[in-house]
């Protein structure tokens, strides 16, 4: 019985617990199913609504990760080129940060009756959110480079490409890597955030419309059971880039190696 | 008449700060000479260094370069590597790779290449960590990774920033042995820092004494040949005597700094 065993056994015996004693609590209170489900009733309607759930799942799912891709090349691409041209950095960022620090949710609207199409104005959202974090943090990434690495590269006349490929962008990764991981939550939250402002339905309806239209009915399993499906897509992002970033840098950066437990 | 490699003629470098670190400095330094530049620590040793390798520019005088001793390649006519203090090896890179980046950027063709990595991986005993990444390695092993980068591309000149600073005595001693053998082996010029009046004796056969902030020349100690120096020369009466010198005259000049 191993440390590493006991580490993954751990919550999951406590996730049964937690379930179980809901499940109790409401049969003990007699709470209508209106208010608060049991745990079972949001069970048996996932697997019920599966067919309205599973369309929902795959559009929020799929805006997140085209928001977060755009936002991880767009991000990428504004970094570098900022970083290697001053005056862009310095007339452009005053306005990055009006961008970034306006909530969302308060620029949604607008974007919504700016942008025709509600589906581009979904992911337009959820990408505001995604990209910053990235383009900020492979900003610093790209601008803090060891001083004796750039002397070695000076030394040996490194043309500007091959200081970008072989020293900057390495050098970048750890903090690319450290937004992106931010970036991948927020799209997701800029996905069903847009999701609700927009309150489209039909064949383009996201996991947000689900949980407002099942609000309105009353359905709170149904709200729970997306509710849910959100968490798991939130934490199946989460430990995704958490692997990406462990593949990339178990080798050589602090962050991510290996430790004896 | 010995060919010279590099001239320092009056140089003086004062930083933005206006702070004066170096004052008409004049050097000679001649083929094969294993040179030292013997001062106390932030004294402008690194900063002589630097303005050699032509990381820092002079703020009066001149650097000359006679390319015409050895010139072989366009992007590097005097023909030079640098050792640093740090290792600065790219922690992103195995062993292997870190040794082939200077040919990496010099764009020699990968066979060529691959079979000089793998001499001074042989050279500098590591062969058999060439897939181990930097922050694997101990300090010993980084800064032997750091001389074979310096090595592979052939130089005929190495400037050396106490490399061994940071190291304990026991492999500092083990890697001053080796860098008599790669000095003879590939009759390199060297031009080396450090503070140590005992690893300055045993390296070199020029010692130039530098008095502090600014750093001005004292003088040039000649030191006898250092071709056929063995590990054993640590342990000689020369080699005491030697020390004692450096030493006193370190302090003789120190006190009339003070004075």
């Amino acid at each position: 019985m191993s440390k590493n065993f006991l580490l993954i056994l751990a919550p999951i015996i406590l996730f049964f617990i937690l379930i179980f004693l809901w499940e109790l609590l409401l049969s003990l209170n007699n709470i209508p199913h209106y208010i608060v489900p049991k745990p079972s009733l949001v069970v048996f309607t996932l697997y019920h609504e599966w067919e309205n759930l599973f369309p929902a799942l795959v559009v929020t799912t799929y805006i997140t990760l085209l928001a977060l891709f755009l936002a991880v090349i767009l991000g990428i691409l504004s970094a570098i080129i900022i970083s290697e041209f001053k005056i862009i950095e310095i007339s452009l960022m005053p306005y990055t940060v009006v961008l970034q620090v306006t909530p969302i949710i308060a620029i949604a609207p607008l974007i919504i009756i700016l942008v025709d199409n509600s589906f581009i104005a979904t992911l337009i959202c959820a990408w505001l959110v995604a990209f910053f974090p990235i383009l900020s943090s492979s900003l610093i990434g790209l601008k803090s480079v060891d001083e004796g690495l750039q002397d070695l590269f000076k030394l040996y006349k490194a043309k500007k490409i091959q200081n970008l490929l072989l020293l900057k962008i390495p050098a970048a990764l750890p903090y690319f890597l450290s937004g992106f991981k931010i970036s991948a939550g927020l799209s997701l939250i800029g996905a069903i955030v847009a999701e609700f402002v927009t309150g489209i339905g039909g064949g383009s309806a996201g996991l947000a419309y689900v949980i407002i239209e099942s609000s309105y009915r009353l359905d709170i399993a149904t709200m729970f059971a997306a509710l849910f499906l959100i968490a798991i897509t939130g934490v199946t992002i989460y430990m995704l880039t958490h692997f990406i970033s462990k593949f990339l840098l178990k080798n050589w950066h602090e962050s991510e190696r290996p430790k004896e437990i | 008449m010995e060919k010279i490699v590099a001239e320092l003629k009056d140089v003086s470098k004062t930083f933005s700060n206006n702070k004066n670190v170096i004052k008409g400095l004049s050097l000679t330094i001649s083929k094969s000479d294993f040179i030292t530049l013997l001062g106390k620590s932030g004294c402008g040793k690194t900063t002589i260094l630097k303005i050699l390798c032509g990381l820092l520019k002079v703020s009066s005088g001149k650097v000359v370069w006679p390319t015409s001793t050895f010139q072989n390649s366009e992007k590097n006519p005097a023909n030079l590597s640098v050792v640093f203090q740090e290792p600065n090896l790219l922690p992103w890179l195995n062993v292997f790779d870190n040794i082939l980046l200077p040919l990496k950027l010099y764009k020699i063709n990968p066979n060529e290449s691959y079979s000089r990595v793998n001499e001074f991986l042989d050279f500098v005993g590591l062969n058999s960590y060439k897939e181990y990444y930097p922050n694997q390695l101990s300090g010993g092993m980084k800064m032997r990774v750091s001389i074979a980068r310096a090595l592979v591309t052939r130089p005929k000149v190495l400037l050396m920033d106490e490399p061994f600073g940071s190291l304990d005595e026991i492999t500092r001693f083990k890697l001053n042995n080796e860098l008599l053998k790669i000095y003879n082996n590939y009759n390199l010029t060297i031009i080396f820092i450090t503070h140590s009046v005992y690893e300055s004796v045993f390296l070199s056969n020029k010692i130039a004494l530098l008095s502090d902030s600014p750093a001005q020349l004292n003088e040039i100690v000649n030191l006898s040949s250092n071709k056929e120096r063995k590990e054993d020369f640590r342990l000689s009466r020369e080699f005491l005597e030697y020390c004692k010198i450096i030493s006193n005259k370190l302090n003789q000049y120190s006190s009339n700094n003070n004075e």
